[in-house]
């Protein structure tokens, strides 16, 4: 089912945060599980023309050519691309530069740090800055066969309320500076309360009939995710509904369709075990775009 | 003949104390127990805000937009029975959207009024479910600090059908500017518009100018015009200015007058609407009417209207002591249900989301024979009896139907519009990807029985034998004769339905659905019945049916035959009927293991995996013991309700009403008070999302009757009105009005005693459980006490 963004519901404007990055804030350590985000972080650069800033957090010291010429940059790749100050501790580092940037995007791997002990925890630089709660920040799992990365199909996930729609105006944007299609996801989440928030949307409790609620709930379903978000143009968006728990179920259609890249509003739960957002980083298989945004 | 034309006028200034008088209290409400009231604004509600706060007549809806719009508003006004059909294949008609009269967009010297921009310092928008209007209160702060009061009001008037009024006033609390009120009625893209013949612009009138629009229905033909007239009044009894601009497909109006510091001022619109439906010149027909309603003002039209709504809710309203919650849901059940029937046209039904949204395309279902319509035979059954002569003119229709699949008699649609064909989409993509093939139109045939007991119900409570003679017999022969043809009976001669769909639409394609069989055994019952009875009393007629439809001795005298011989699926030991021939071998589902959940369980399981299971989707065999419990004991009807309760998903909106009903009935308080909150919730339930394409007419039908038949315990016997009262531990009083054939009841109900009160010098047969029936003589009132085993015998109070 595919839902069109109608032209009048698609404001130029947001006061959220989406509008264009300007600054990638690439987060390596120097060993190859972080290296993995850097074609990741070269192709988003590339895509919304943003200049790439890399930030060392390892334990060896570096100085900048070092870092430059030994982490695994093609010379294409480092063309344009500022290597940050190496002084102070990593965690302030990147705290001053997402601070000081204009419109940053963080990208690092999970495994980014000292690994942990916990097998379901990241490394642990990333836990520390995802502890930040960064506007928007791109982690990715490293892959054991890594391939090159393509932008060609984007997932927003999405739980139906209000306080997610922010991340639609990212994805939308993503997927017009890359040509990518979007695939719109809702998970019909079992073990959950229906959420309290206003304006909440779910997939039906009440299917009276499914020839007509389908379309209906569909139309509903992809105006209130389209209305509250900007989206610069008329971006096809194609609506998926499945049902289970919402982590895996994201994964499993990221992984099913070959998704590049999922993008989830993300509310700053992170310290539970079965927290959704961790169980689609680990295993959707592509990097995932967390946009910041507090719960109602 | 015109074209394009543009003109100004300078309207006269108006009676000051007219815009002031015009909101006075007698137009609002101050009771909040009659207010639904939206605060604030969160932008994600609008299309549910728009459903549940739509004004309607029965003859024209309208959505409760916001008059200046937003990115989600989705403005509609619909009139029943006026659909449109696109030439695409496949497609099939849907209610027609017409040109929004609703739009209004306010601008203080150029800078528009907006509620995305600058502060909103209150907004509050207002359903006034007594009076049948809607209101909106709104203090705005602009970027440039000015301080704007609106207060407006639209309604559909209840008085006079044809006629919609829209008021705003504005009060300009900090500021002096000049005031702009631009309205646009547009004919929607990809519809003709209709050129009003003789109009023209008159100078120098006494009155501002009637101004024409039409649209014509695609693939119908069906010309819908409208009126429209715009008046400016102010405190300051300045002169405002009306510019106009108007061509065949839209009509542009800018109101604009100069307003000081602190005062106010308001502006009236006027719409009338006719079509060719009930018009030979609806131009003329609109036109005319609006200059007879001008010269009298919008006061006293507004005024008509809300005594109208008064008298309706004398025979209507339902009051709940000690449950505030579902007394404001129930008055919101009732109020759309008023605002959804219209006495004056047998010729339109009440689609499955009424007047309030394009949800369903105005389709009509079994939802308004089995939910909507006892509602209105007990409270107003002149409504009751134009909705069934809706199938009545649509008859042919359904015997095209039956002989296409290559039956007899009357075949009703599963879905229907104007013409009564068969309307149901075949096909629809879920968003899984699943492409779900839909046989409702093909294989939901229970509808039939629907339609025929809706007529009996309505005959044996209204006693309206006019109608039953000359409409209602008809339909209720053709639909026994379909069930004849349908049947087959087997080499032990019992008699068996298969491949149909029961109201459990989890199992497409099955044999003998318990409720289908039942339900057409009892259609050929009354149908065997129906010929006994013409002939008897209304030998003419019978012989003139007899000519027309053909009818052998032989063929009636098989009817009853059938109906005693036809499988039913019931167990004598375990006293419960099998939903279908093999629903017992189904894999049982636990349901309990999938709470809490927010969606239906077709989408958590998929349709493929459903049909193998045990879940049924809604009030199945449930709901036939409770149709027929004339002919199901109380305990057979306790029995399913205790086996299949647990198995029912209720992934449909029809489902938890009945359930309350039978749960109250059978004494399972815990159950129908759930049920019953669970009922009031699917149109009011913030969080829900349901009612984005429009209230759920039918759940709001059902909600009444778990009142008033399952609490209250109210059934409409052969020559009796009975009760069988269950009310909640928390309620101290229910009370509501009937009218049983002729004669208007009060029935109120308290915890220890039931009393009625008898409007007219009539004679009601009243009866209590386990009592023997009382002749009560009206007026007067009658009591009954509640003793220790059961209630004590009607006895009179007073004359």
């Amino acid at each position: 089912m595919t839902a069109t963004l109608a032209k009048e519901n698609a404001p130029i404007a947001s006061a959220h945060s989406s509008a264009s990055v300007e600054n990638i804030l690439l987060i390596l350590d120097g060993e190859p599980p972080s290296k993995a985000a850097i074609p990741v972080a070269c192709k988003l650069a590339e895509t919304y023309a943003a200049t790439l800033h890399v930030t060392y957090v390892g334990e060896r010291r570096l100085e900048a050519r070092e870092i430059a010429c030994n982490l695994g940059f093609s010379t294409e790749q480092r063309h344009g691309a500022v290597f940050d100050d190496v002084s102070g501790d990593a965690l302030g580092r990147v705290s001053k530069m997402t601070a000081q940037l204009s419109r940053p995007l963080i990208v690092m791997s999970t495994q980014t740090g000292r690994p942990a002990a916990d097998k379901d925890r990241f490394a642990s630089i990333t836990e520390s800055v995802v502890a930040t709660r960064p506007e928007r920040m791109v982690l990715l799992t490293p892959d054991p066969s890594p391939q090159p990365w393509v932008l060609s199909r984007i997932l927003l996930a999405h739980d139906g309320t209000p306080t997610s729609t922010p991340a639609t105006c990212p994805a939308a944007e993503l997927a017009q500076l890359s040509g990518a299609e979007v695939i719109a996801l809702h998970v019909a989440a079992r073990g959950h309360e229906r959420p309290r928030e206003p304006g909440s949307l779910q997939a039906p409790r009440y299917l009276d009939q499914p020839q007509h609620e389908w379309p209906a709930w569909a139309e509903e379903f992809m105006n209130r995710v389209l209305a509250s978000g900007a989206s610069p143009t008329a971006i096809q968006f194609q609506l998926a509904v499945t049902s289970g728990r919402p982590g895996s179920e994201i994964a499993e259609l990221a992984r099913e369709r070959l998704v590049n890249l999922v993008v989830m509003a993300w509310h700053g739960h992170w310290d539970h075990q079965t927290c959704a957002t961790r169980v689609v980083i680990q295993a959707s298989g592509c990097p995932v775009l967390l946009v910041y945004s507090a719960e109602n | 003949m015109y074209s394009a034309v543009s003109f100004e006028e300078q309207l006269r200034p108006a009676d000051p104390k007219a815009a002031s008088g015009l909101m006075a209290a007698q137009l609002r409400a101050q009771d909040p127990k009659w207010l639904l009231i939206e605060d604030g604004f969160t932008l994600a509600r609008e299309h549910e805000i728009e459903s549940l706060f739509a004004i309607a007549n029965g003859y024209v809806g309208n959505r409760g937009s916001l008059a200046e719009g937003s990115p989600l508003s989705a403005p509609a006004t619909f009139v029943a029975g006026i659909f449109r059909q696109s030439d695409t294949p496949g497609a099939v008609p849907e209610l027609m959207t017409l040109p929004d009269w609703t739009a209004v967009k306010i601008s203080m010297d150029g800078q528009a009024l907006n509620i995305q921009g600058g502060e909103i310092l209150e907004h509050r928008r207002i359903l006034d479910l007594r009076r049948g209007m809607f209101w909106r209160e709104w203090r705005h702060r602009d970027h440039h600090g000015r301080i704007t009061r609106i207060s407006a009001f639209r309604l559909a008037s209840l008085a006079d059908r044809h006629l919609l009024l829209h008021s705003i006033t504005l009060t300009a609390e900090n500021y002096r500017s000049l005031v702009q009120f631009e309205s646009c009625m547009e004919v929607p893209e990809g519809t003709l518009s209709v050129l009003a013949p003789d109009w023209k612009v008159r100078s120098n009138s006494a009155r501002p100018n009637v101004l024409p629009l039409a649209v014509r229905a695609p693939g119908r033909g069906t010309t819908v015009a409208f009126g429209v007239t715009s008046q400016i009044l102010s405190e300051t009894e300045l002169p405002g200015k009306r510019i106009v601009a108007i061509d065949q497909r839209r009509i542009t109006e800018r109101c604009e007058i100069e307003v000081e510091v602190g005062s106010a001022c308001q502006l009236e619109r006027l719409i009338s609407i006719f079509s060719s439906r009930e018009s030979n010149s609806p131009f003329e027909s609109a036109m005319r009417h609006l200059k007879q309603v001008i010269p009298e003002g919008m006061s006293k039209a507004a005024l008509a209207h809300v005594k109208k709504w008064e008298s309706r809710w004398d025979t209507a309203d339902v009051e709940i002591q000690g449950d505030d919650f579902l007394e404001q849901a129930l008055r919101f059940a009732i109020y759309h249900l008023i605002s959804s029937a219209n006495p004056d046209d047998g010729r339109v039904s009440i689609g499955a989301r009424a007047l309030t949204g394009a949800a369903y395309k105005g389709h009509v279902f079994w939802d308004t024979e089995i939910y909507m319509l006892p509602f209105y035979i007990f409270t107003y059954p002149l409504a009751a009896r134009k909705l069934l002569e809706y199938r009545y003119h649509t008859l042919d229709a359904a015997r095209d139907k039956a002989l296409s699949y290559g039956f007899r008699g009357a075949m009703y649609p599963w879905e229907s519009a104007d013409t009564g064909e068969e309307v149901t989409p075949t096909t629809v993509i879920a968003p899984s990807g699943e492409v779900l093939k839909i046989r409702n139109g093909e294989l939901e045939i229970h509808i039939t029985a629907a339609v025929a007991f809706a007529i009996w119900q309505y005959w044996q409570s209204t006693g309206d034998d006019e109608f039953f003679v000359h409409f209602g017999a008809e339909i209720v022969l053709e639909c026994a004769r379909f069930w004849a043809s349908r049947l087959t009976t087997e080499k032990d001669q019992t008699c068996h339905i298969g491949h149909v769909i029961g109201p459990d639409e989890y199992h497409d394609d099955v044999d003998d659905s318990a409720y289908t069989n039942l339900m057409a055994a009892w259609t050929l019952r009354r149908g065997a019945e129906t010929a006994n009875l013409l002939e008897q009393r209304w030998p003419q007629r019978w012989q003139e049916l007899c000519r027309k439809l053909h009818f052998t001795r032989e063929e009636l005298l098989r009817w009853p035959s059938f109906a005693d011989r036809m499988f039913t699926g019931f167990n004598p030991d375990t006293r419960l009927f099998e939903q279908f021939r093999g629903y017992y071998a189904k894999e049982h589902v636990e349901l309990a293991d999938y709470e809490p959940r927010t969606a239906a369980m077709d989408v958590i399981l998929g349709h493929e995996r459903i049909q193998h299971t045990d879940i049924v989707k809604q009030a199945d065999v449930v709901l036939a013991t409770y149709l027929l419990q004339d002919e199901v004991s109380p305990d057979v009807c306790a029995a399913n309700f205790r086996y299949y309760e647990p198995r029912t998903g209720h992934g449909s909106s029809l489902s938890p009403s009945i359930h309350a009903l039978v749960a109250a009935r059978i004494g399972e308080n815990r159950l129908a008070h759930n049920y019953l909150r669970q009922a009031s919730e699917i149109d009011l339930g913030n969080n829900m999302g349901n009612a984005a394409g429009g209230v759920h007419a039918a759940a709001l039908g059902g909600l009444w009757q778990a009142v008033v038949f399952g609490f209250a315990g109210f059934r409409s016997r052969k020559d009796a009105v009975s009760f069988a009262p269950n009310l909640l531990p928390h309620w101290k009083r229910l009370s509501f009005p009937l009218e049983w054939r002729g004669t208007r009841l009060r029935v109120s109900v308290e915890p220890e005693a039931i009393t009625i009160t008898l409007g007219n010098p009539a004679v009601v047969r009243l009866q209590v459980e386990g009592e023997a029936a009382y002749h009560a003589q009206g007026p007067g009132q009658y009591i009954s006490e509640r003793t220790a085993g059961g209630w004590k015998a009607w006895r009179q109070l007073s004359r």
